[in-house]
């Protein structure tokens, strides 16, 4: 069992970051390139991609302006550097701003365009690398982590071994005044039932059917087969039959703890404890909302083998089964195919577990971590899009 | 001697399932006994993936992890593989899947 | 007016103006294989967000903008990278894409054994189809087989088409504009001749016509590629930037003098004059950039790509 210190960098909005880095936000598709090389190659930033267009009338637009000022304001992040097109385009800035977030603001009107606001934006990351160099990790409680729980890629060995396994993990910390959030909505249809019966009111319990449901009736109102997208192929091939077979296994994520609330999302959970957000099983579309919504840290279980991760986020991931764990190695970190080998315990692989997220909250390195991965998504859900 | 604890081929993951897993591929043919029930595989299970271990009639519910998985659109019999080809969500329902 | 062009043909019949490997990524999970392989191998590659969850119609839809980037004849030959569970299946797309009579590799990270396999496989294949590529000389071209691509903003934008579209039926080339929901109508001009074209299906040569459902903004290049569209003409509203596009040199014309002075060396002209100079302008420029100009968008190394989409994700 691994000590429970834990370290991390206190911010000023009084949340906890477990990582340090300078993040360069473009706040429109026409900055992607110039954000992009503006973190290139420069230790301590990173950036990311989105193909958002801010074209007036959106029903999305809500939505996606919390995506990007939540994963700004991530307190992973020690300062954002938010790259828009004019000095008009400020709102995503101010409400980083306005979470006590500390960001800055370049304009590419200012600079002619994209050459040379990289030039000019290479300059002021430096200052701010150097800037956020200088602040020190200190102790942090452990009831200031919240955790995303996530699983993408899976098999029938995913609510059998790895699932399971971080649901012990998921309980732990939990148990330690720490938050989880489960997400996925899209598969928690068919053990919503099980969760709500865990909720700490009958508010918190209606909630979680609500929110179920609605993503439900949003599907059956497109009128579509949902079978090919939920199981995904590769979940049918790896034995998943339904949506609700691959819920039941996706829902042990979130272990036996009682469900404290549910958020929509990008939304921050409002209490500790074990919270349901309403994603989209979307891989990269729920890891956004999560980190969006304060996850410092994700556990990311797989059984067909994914290689994602996050920009400003570590992201564990577990095999299912050790067959993937080896074949992937180096885009993995951890097996729980080895409690079907007999070498774990599910009790002993939800230690391990935990005691990776606390290596790795005190700045051990992941597999997506070491690779650069930056998958970012904005998530929509009305199309097509508004003029 | 010590033996090492042997892999499973095959779980029960709740005693009031009707369908079991395959943890490694199984053959058509094989013996299972599971829970002091014994089944003889109808097909080949590929590893992951179901088989029926008693009768599961057209339209009956489908028990895994001790829920409702989904329905059999045809009867499944014991030692079955147990999977699309038979087996429709009891939520969201496609359109009708023809072999 | 007679134009002088020399293009890349294609096996299909078409012509490119250029000669760009693709490395195609058909599934978000697969982006960072792809942005590696190209990366090394000095290749075009697009990072999106699609091919996972998604359902209905919008599978096609999608499935449809991945085979017309392959497929756009300025496209020499592509990769195409998957995961392997995904919804966008990377070897059926793939195999599509070669039946169509593209030059095409495939690699899968799932298949490969992780992303290093997959982009240590994706840069041999790149190798092998420079071998091909790497041939390919212009030849000259008639001019229906010039194909414009063109996407507005607002009316101003649309008075500038409609002038475009006159050049091009006199030059007896091709044009493709981009229209947001149906087909809209127009009393006269060759707009109002315009053939429709379904997102995805090839635009006729020589004639003007308009995509359908061609999505907002600059997903719309996507939708003009698909159809072959080998330059793209964007004709931006007030105020709003110009995007580039990962395939195609993009014409990148301000909707007003403003924005066109602040971002000037990524547009490539102020489109707010009067449409038919800023329609001359624009043409003209389109000749020189078929021919190898690089637009803004190109000096820049612009790899965007928007995909518009009918469906939330699952």
């Amino acid at each position: 069992m691994s000590s429970l210190e834990l370290t991390g960098w206190r911010r000023k909005s009084g949340w906890w970051g477990i990582r340090n880095h300078v993040l360069v936000l473009p706040t429109n598709a026409a900055a992607d390139l110039a954000a992009g090389r503006i973190a290139e190659g420069m230790a301590g930033v990173r950036a990311v991609a989105h193909q958002w267009e801010d074209a007036g009338d959106d029903r999305d637009r809500e939505r996606i302006l919390r995506t990007l000022a939540g994963f700004s304001s991530n307190p992973n992040v020690a300062v954002a550097l938010v790259l828009g097109i004019t000095q008009d385009d400020r709102e995503i800035a101010e409400r980083i701003a306005a979470t006590g977030a500390a960001v800055e603001f370049m304009a590419m009107a200012d600079h002619r365009g994209t050459n040379g606001s990289v030039e000019a934006g290479r300059r002021v990351a430096s200052g701010l690398a150097d800037r956020a160099a200088a602040l020190e990790r200190e102790p942090m409680p452990i009831s200031d982590l919240i955790l995303g729980l996530e699983c993408g890629g899976s098999d029938a060995l995913s609510g059998i071994t790895a699932n399971p396994a971080l649901g012990i993990a998921s309980d732990r910390l939990v148990e330690l005044g720490g938050t989880s959030v489960l997400a996925e909505t899209s598969e928690l249809i068919g053990a919503e039932h099980l969760l709500a019966a865990r909720a700490v009111s009958p508010e918190v319990a209606r909630r979680v059917i609500e929110v179920v449901h609605a993503f439900e009736l949003a599907i059956l109102e497109l009128g579509v087969d949902i079978r090919g997208a939920q199981p995904a192929p590769g979940n049918i091939e790896g034995g998943l039959t339904t949506i609700e077979e691959k819920s039941l296994g996706a829902a042990k994520k979130g272990g036996d703890a009682p469900v404290s609330g549910v958020t929509d999302f990008a939304i921050r959970p409002a209490t500790k404890g074990l919270y349901i957000m309403d994603t989209p099983g979307h891989d990269i579309e729920q890891m956004t909302g999560m980190v969006a919504g304060g996850c410092q840290i994700a556990v990311f279980t797989t059984g067909r083998g994914t290689p994602t991760g996050c920009a400003i986020a570590p992201v564990i991931k577990v095999a299912t089964n050790t067959a993937i764990f080896n074949r992937m190695r180096l885009d993995l970190d951890l097996n729980a195919g080895a409690i079907l080998d007999g070498d774990e315990t599910l009790p002993s692989m939800g230690a391990r577990i935990f005691d990776e997220i606390v290596r790795v909250v005190n700045g051990g390195l992941t597999s997506s971590e070491r690779r650069g991965n930056h998958e970012f998504a904005i998530s929509r859900t009305s199309y097509p899009v508004p003029a | 001697m010590n033996e090492a604890p042997k892999r499973p081929r095959f779980l029960l993951l709740n005693p009031k399932d009707n369908v079991a897993v395959a943890v490694s591929p199984l053959k058509s043919g094989e013996q299972i006994e599971i829970d002091s029930q014994h089944v003889t595989l109808a097909n080949d299970i590929p590893a992951g993936h179901k088989f029926a271990l008693r009768e599961i009639g057209a339209g009956s519910d489908v028990i895994k992890y001790g829920e409702v998985i989904g329905k059999a659109t045809s009867s499944i019999h014991s030692g079955e593989h147990a999977h699309v080809q038979n087996i429709v969500s009891a939520r969201l329902p496609g359109p009708a899947r023809t072999l | 007016m007679s134009i002088e062009l020399a293009g890349y043909l294609r096996a299909d019949g078409r012509w490119g103006a250029r000669n760009h490997i693709l490395v195609l990524p058909s599934v978000v999970c697969s982006g960072l294989a792809a942005e590696r392989i190209a990366q090394m191998t000095d290749t075009i590659h697009v990072v999106h967000q699609h091919g996972c969850g998604q359902v209905g119609d919008d599978v096609e839809h999608t499935e449809r903008a991945f085979f017309g980037m392959a497929t756009n004849p300025n496209v020499g030959g592509t990769v195409v990278v998957s995961l392997g569970c995904e919804t966008i299946q990377g070897k059926r797309l793939a195999d599509r894409i070669a039946r169509h009579g593209q030059r095409l590799k495939f690699t899968g990270i799932q298949l490969s054994g992780g992303t290093d396999k997959a982009v240590d496989a994706g840069c041999e294949a790149v190798a092998a189809l420079n071998v091909v590529v790497e041939q390919d000389t212009r030849r000259p071209m008639p001019p229906s087989g010039l194909l414009i691509g063109v996407d507005c903003d607002d009316e101003h934008g649309v008075q500038i088409a409609q002038a475009l579209a006159s050049i091009a039926e006199s030059a007896g080339a091709g044009m493709v504009l981009a229209a947001a929901g149906d087909k809209p109508t127009w009393s006269s001009g060759p707009l109002a001749q315009a053939a429709t074209v379904a997102y995805g299906d090839s635009a006729p040569a020589g004639r003007i016509s308009i995509v359908e459902e061609a999505g907002r903004g600059s997903e719309q290049h996507v939708a003009l590629a698909a159809a072959g569209a080998q330059v793209l003409i964007a004709l931006r509203g007030r105020g709003r930037p110009p995007v580039g596009f990962a395939i195609c040199p993009v014409i990148a014309a301000a909707g007003d003098t403003r924005t066109y002075t602040a971002l000037v060396d990524d547009f490539d002209v102020d489109g707010s004059g009067e449409p038919d100079t800023v329609a001359r302008s624009v043409w003209n420029r389109t000749l020189e950039v078929f021919g190898g100009r690089e637009t803004a968008s190109e000096r820049r190394g612009a790899r965007d790509f928007s995909l518009g989409r009918l469906a939330r994700n699952m």
